[in-house]
């Protein structure tokens, strides 16, 4: 049994540790062994908590014996991207402005997580501060997808999403501003949620665009999304705009059927550019949905050729101002050449602290919200968003829930796309509208292009409508052979 | 001068006025408001009002308040 | 130098035109300009204003990637939005306020946990004033 600790769902975990199959040791051992052999290669881990892991599983070995209560996931390991706060352990961002912080507080998140004796075994790699689609902005180097390890793993939550498939963990939590829990979900072939807006707090994620973020749970099965986001998803009120909605019972709803629920297919999204094995494997899903006695209609939401040129103005020029504050003076990088005075200072530290990607996405919300260009870019690409939000109000009236690709392509392979921001940019357009109109999306498996580079089908929902999300994923997930697929693939790269 | 000339000016007098506003706690955050000299530096601050990566300011109600009092008042 | 302050440069005069040019205007569909969106000027102006120190080679790569973003993102102008709203929240929560109570803040150990540089319980940076 021990062999397999590395392919189990966190439930199956959750399980065996209660009835004591296994120690929380054993399993955080079997994790930290696993790692050890693998990331070498993949890198998915920026840092790993070897001690404090193995410390924590045997604080709750300890209590579980002397029968003391335990958390609800006593035990269980936990990846979490590196743009997530935690207590007194690094929080870099993958970012060379940020290296070396230690963060004096843990995120909301954690601070759920670890009150249920969840046990973060260490902090996965990004594309630095969330920005990008492969994990090639890292400053440390990408992370290698596990399914074909020239390829991209997807991003920027590209480290969470390898490390859960290639077992490195069992589940991880990522960020998702533009798609960046759903796209690399769909490359590495597991299940990415990104919550309503507000339905998760942001506090402790460090911001990369206030009105877009959320922290989402990546996982090998849709009822250990369910699980994790009931947990996580505690209202917060040190997060203004986090809602005071009651937390779902999530689990309950993934028996229920599916039946007579109707489901919306944008013709925007089958156009030009939609690689035809993706189109097969999505339209296949469709398929099994109506098998289920779901009604699939077409639906269209045309500003779609939209989203990501407001989708660019929008995050850049909030991320303009939240990374204002990287200017090496209380924490982070600070540039060593001595300088002419404090503004020398800002401008060289940010300077070498910052990598390109980045720079440029400040350069571009900067401009954008210039004096002089505030109306033309700014607020024009607002009510753009209300366009493409009104879109989806108005397609929520007739259909309960709109299914798309997740990436109009398979992964990618490292390098391809590096050289043209514009086309890395293109790459979240199936994703990027759910952020801008703060609704919740969900990637899951749906098939194999060429038998090894995994597609993502994605669904949509109106505001809160997470219950729904997961109800259709996981009749997906029994109806279709896919994601049993996925669980086992990677097993014996 | 002559009295013509002063006529010809008329005085303006603005006053910018900057309202201490007596709160508990700091406007973006629960430290306490420094209220008095002598304090150490750095004693009275958190994540949130150092600005570190992650935090979320959130607003004082009383200082809110406190500045529409204060406004109303030197209407 | 020496002195602190934002540093604010008149924008060349060709960008004043272009701006104009596209304020509120519904602008059909039409193929990439050959014309500039940003000049490297302005591009060297947004980069001290975002404080980022650059290279002249930098400038230059800079402005080539800008412009063809700009011009990418320049499809706006093809919709009218002159009677839309814009969208500023995507959750419409209001007087979201916070009690006037007091907690514990950091230690100064915590609070200057991280400073690249410090002394005597400050910060330490380079003079601001001279």
């Amino acid at each position: 049994m021990t062999d397999d600790l590395d392919r189990l769902t966190a439930r199956q975990l959750v399980e065996n540790l209660s009835v004591g199959d296994v120690s929380a040791e054993e399993v955080v051992q079997h994790h930290l062994d696993r790692i050890a052999e693998r990331d070498g290669d993949l890198h998915c881990y920026l840092w790993v908590d070897e001690e404090g892991a193995l410390a924590r599983a045997r604080e709750i070995d300890a209590r579980r014996a002397a029968g003391e209560p335990v958390g609800e996931l006593a035990g269980v390991p936990i990846a979490v991207k590196d743009n997530i706060c935690t207590d007194g352990r690094p929080t870099t961002c993958a970012s060379r402005i940020l290296k070396g912080f230690h963060p004096p507080f843990s995120a909301h998140v954690i601070e759920l997580l670890e009150a249920a004796d969840a046990i973060v075994i260490g902090k996965t790699n990004l594309d630095e501060f969330a920005m990008g689609s492969s994990t090639e902005n890292s400053s440390a180097g990408a992370t290698r997808n596990p399914w074909a390890t020239d390829r991209a793993p997807g991003g920027s939550s590209g480290g969470s999403t390898a490390a859960v498939a290639a077992g490195l963990a069992p589940w991880a939590l990522g960020s998702d501003t533009g798609g960046s829990v759903r796209q690399p979900a769909s490359f590495c072939g597991v299940v990415g949620l990104k919550p309503t807006y507000g339905r998760v707090s942001r506090w402790g994620l460090v911001a990369f665009a206030s009105s877009l973020d959320q922290i989402g749970p990546i996982t090998r099965s849709v009822a250990d999304a369910a699980l994790l986001l009931g947990v996580i998803a505690k209202p917060d009120g040190r997060d203004s705009t986090c809602a005071h909605e009651h937390v779902p019972n999530y689990l309950a709803e993934l028996e229920k059927p599916v039946t007579g629920l109707r489901i919306g297919v944008p013709r925007e999204y089958f156009g030009e550019g939609l690689e035809p094995e993706v189109e097969k494997a999505v339209r296949d899903a469709l398929k099994v949905y109506q098998r289920l006695g779901v009604d699939v209609v077409d639906v269209s939401l045309p500003h779609t050729d939209y989203a990501v040129a407001t989708y660019y103005i929008v995050a850049t020029a909030e991320a303009s101002s939240n990374l204002a504050r990287y200017d090496g003076v209380q924490y982070g990088y600070r540039s060593p050449k001595p300088p002419e005075d404090i503004v020398d200072m800002y401008s060289r530290t940010r300077a070498e602290g910052f990598g390109e990607e980045v720079k440029r996405r400040i350069m571009l919300g900067t401009y954008a919200l210039s004096s002089g260009y505030y109306d033309a870019y700014y607020l024009k690409a607002q009510k753009v968003r209300m366009l493409i939000k009104q879109d989806f109000d108005r397609v929520f009236e007739d259909v309960d829930a709109v299914a798309c690709p997740t990436s109009p392509t398979v992964p990618f392979k490292l390098g391809e796309r590096t050289d043209d921001p514009l086309s890395m940019y293109l790459s979240d357009v199936f994703t990027i509208s759910a952020n801008l109109a703060g609704i919740p999306g969900i990637s899951i498996p749906c098939g194999l292009a060429d038998g090894r580079l995994p597609i993502g089908l994605q669904l949509l929902a109106p505001p809160f409508a997470e219950p729904l999300l997961l109800r259709l994923s996981a009749a997906y997930e029994s109806a279709s052979e896919v994601g049993a697929l996925s669980l086992n693939r990677t097993r014996d790269e | 001068m002559s009295d013509e000339k002063n006529n010809a000016y008329e005085v303006v007098i603005g006053l910018e006025v900057h309202a201490h506003l007596w709160t508990k706690s700091k406007m973006f955050c629960a430290c306490p408001r420094p209220r008095r000299s002598g304090l150490k530096p750095n004693t009275q601050t958190c994540p949130v009002c150092l600005g570190m990566p992650g935090v979320l300011p959130l607003i004082n109600e009383e200082a809110l308040t406190a500045a529409l009092e204060a406004a109303l008042a030197l209407k | 130098m020496g002195l602190v302050g934002v540093y604010v440069a008149p924008l060349p005069p060709e960008l004043y035109a272009w701006a104009g040019s596209i304020f509120g205007k519904n602008v059909p569909a039409r193929p990439r300009r050959a014309s500039v969106a940003i000049s490297k000027e302005a591009v060297r102006h947004v980069a001290r204003l975002a404080r980022l120190a650059m290279t002249e080679a930098e400038l230059d790569r800079f402005t080539g990637q800008l412009n063809d973003i700009l011009d990418y993102i320049d499809t706006l102008n093809q919709l009218d939005t002159s009677s839309v709203e814009p969208m500023s929240h995507a959750l419409a929560l209001k007087n979201v306020f916070r009690s006037d109570e007091v907690r514990s803040p950091l230690t100064p150990e915590q609070a200057l946990g991280n400073a690249p540089e410090k002394g005597e319980g400050f910060f330490r940076v380079p003079r601001i004033i001279e």
